[in-house]
């Protein structure tokens, strides 16, 4: 297998985009892709686009976006993995590269929500699990599905819906940062207890928001990445797996299985023991603020019943144990499903490079990063792991 | 919208001028159900049941019609006894489009006698729902859209 590096990334401003269409919107980033690696259509054998859909006019996205970004006739599909359908197409063409099937391959993630009703929206996410056995009758909603961790946790655990909130707070704390993220302002606890419930104890600022945005990656082999630039991130693991669709089949609703299944094959790959002494940050899939705690633990940042612990702490703070979402995550920067994984992965590799800058920059000391990518409510995790260096370690 | 050829018409939120599609689509799906058609018979004659594979005993809920473990299609139904306990619930206030006209309802995954999960509405007042709360699976028929289908009441607390 070949080793496989991130030449350059792309993101367009996340928000309520009713100023542009699919395809100007997946422009917006892929342009911004093409910019910062160098990189032409001339140069790319294959173009993935990772969008869920449903919501926007476009039944072919794959192609609309080929066609207006001027990648017609190279070979293409559409990925999808729910929510994690970004980090899914990063996958695809990851093998297609490793495997010396293609030499440089972009991958286009891009989610236009705002095409529908927000009643319709939430129908079509409710939807996203085991429609005829969960849904129809019983009319599941996508933070209906979380709350039932949030709830189980909580008892379980003993955290406090004031607990799951301070995931919220420091999430939008980095997004007041970050000129991209749809949200831009600061929230208190106060603000999170205050907003109404949505599907209990979720409340509104526990949700992530209905966003419309791109992203895009562009991969190259060992052999290609030296055309093009001095400065690679490599792609040193990828772990996935899948969930059951009915949430009943699970057997225990304190976390993610596939998510922490994802995570150990992941860090096999990159022969990482301690996550959290040699991983610098970590982009951690936050659609909800339950979801950012289960993360802390499926990761195996912490134990077990401590993941509440750590953000009560303020260890997922720069200049914490490991810093989480120093993006804003999905909660602030917005969750265009399509692009979500895309974008974490494109943000970890600016960050490695220290690109970023500002207060949103991490200190990079050992060169690792990690993006924990979760479709639907576990029924998809991919976890991308992200190295300056090629193959030992780095400093 | 006014009488312009061009549908057009201003974002209420953004400003951001949009084109209002005319092509409006109605979806509703047809399920096939013949190969677990027993099981609505049963659900139809109050009983909620579990399919049972005949060649290794592996118990189905929601029911199959194929067995994944030894490849039998050879099923037989068993009626659940309805005893469970609640592992988790939610209280679903922001709701689908599709579930507008139903007032706020509590959804439960409850664990069975039999060692399998099932997800279904808990019919209770809202504010007395514990995890933990020993249940009863029952058939009814649902008010608001006349539906039959399968429910938990709460028994009492642990």
């Amino acid at each position: 297998m070949r080793r496989v590096a991130i030449l350059g990334a792309g993101q367009s401003r996340f928000g309520k985009r009713t100023d542009v269409r699919l395809d100007e919107l997946a422009w917006e980033s892929f342009r911004e892709a093409m910019v910062e690696s160098g990189v032409t259509q001339r140069d790319i054998d294959s173009f993935i686009v990772s969008t869920l859909g449903g919501w926007s006019a476009e039944v072919l996205p794959a192609v609309v976006v080929g066609e207006y970004c001027g990648l017609t006739p190279k070979p293409t599909m559409r990925v999808e993995a729910a929510c994690a359908s970004g980090s899914a197409a990063v996958y695809q063409a990851y093998t297609m590269i490793a495997s010396g099937h293609a030499e440089v391959v972009s991958v286009i993630g891009v989610e236009k929500m705002s095409e529908s009703s927000t009643p319709t929206t939430v129908e079509l996410i409710g939807r996203a699990g085991n429609y005829f056995w969960e849904f129809e009758n019983y009319g599941m909603t996508f933070p209906a599905y979380y709350a039932l961790y949030a709830s189980s946790y909580m008892n379980r655990y003993g955290a406090t819906e004031e607990d799951l909130a301070l995931v919220a707070v420091k999430n939008h704390y980095y997004g007041s940062f970050n000129p991209k993220a749809h949200f831009q302002r600061r929230i208190s606890v106060d603000d999170v207890m205050k907003s109404i419930y949505v599907a209990d104890p979720l409340k509104l600022l526990d949700c992530s928001p209905i966003t419309d945005g791109s992203a895009t990656v562009i991969l190259a082999s060992e052999e290609s990445v030296k055309k093009f630039t001095n400065e690679p991130v490599w792609i040193r693991g990828i772990g996935a797996a899948s969930g059951t669709a009915n949430l009943s089949k699970r057997d225990n609703f304190l976390g993610l299985e596939a998510a922490r299944k994802a995570a150990d094959d992941a860090y096999k790959q990159a022969n990482i023991e301690r996550p959290i002494s040699k991983l610098d940050l970590v982009e951690a899939h936050d659609c909800f603020t339950i979801a950012e705690v289960m993360a802390y633990e499926d990761l195996r940042l912490v134990e077990r019943g401590e993941g509440y612990k750590l953000i009560k702490e303020e260890q997922t703070y720069k200049g914490g144990k490991i810093p989480v979402n120093l993006s804003g995550g999905l909660k602030a920067k917005g969750h265009p499903i399509g692009a979500t994984g895309v974008s974490m992965i494109g943000e970890l590799s600016k960050q490695l490079l220290g690109r970023i800058g500002g207060e949103r920059q991490a200190d990079i000391k050992h060169g690792w990063a990690l993006a924990h990518n979760v479709g639907g409510t576990g029924h998809y995790a991919y976890v991308t792991i992200l190295s300056l260096d090629k193959n030992g370690d780095v400093l | 919208m006014s009488e312009q050829s061009i549908p057009i018409i201003k974002d209420e939120k953004t400003g951001s001028e949009v084109y209002v599609s005319k092509r409006i689509l109605e979806q509703r799906y047809l399920i096939p159900i013949s190969r677990i058609k027993d099981f609505f018979d049963n659900l139809k004659d109050g009983k909620v049941t579990a399919t049972k594979c005949k060649s290794c005993g592996t118990i189905y809920f929601p029911p199959k019609a194929d067995c994944d473990r030894c490849m039998s299609s050879s099923m037989e139904y068993i009626e659940l006894k309805g005893e469970a306990t609640l592992v988790s619930f939610t209280v679903v206030r922001v709701k689908p489009s599709t579930f507008s006209s139903f007032a706020d309802y509590a959804v439960g995954i409850g664990r069975m006698a039999e060692g399998i999960n099932i997800l279904a509405w808990i019919d209770e007042d809202l504010s007395r729902i514990r995890i933990g709360a020993k249940m009863r699976l029952v058939v009814m028929s649902r008010k608001v859209d006349n539906t039959i289908s399968y429910f938990f009441k709460i028994l009492g607390h642990e």
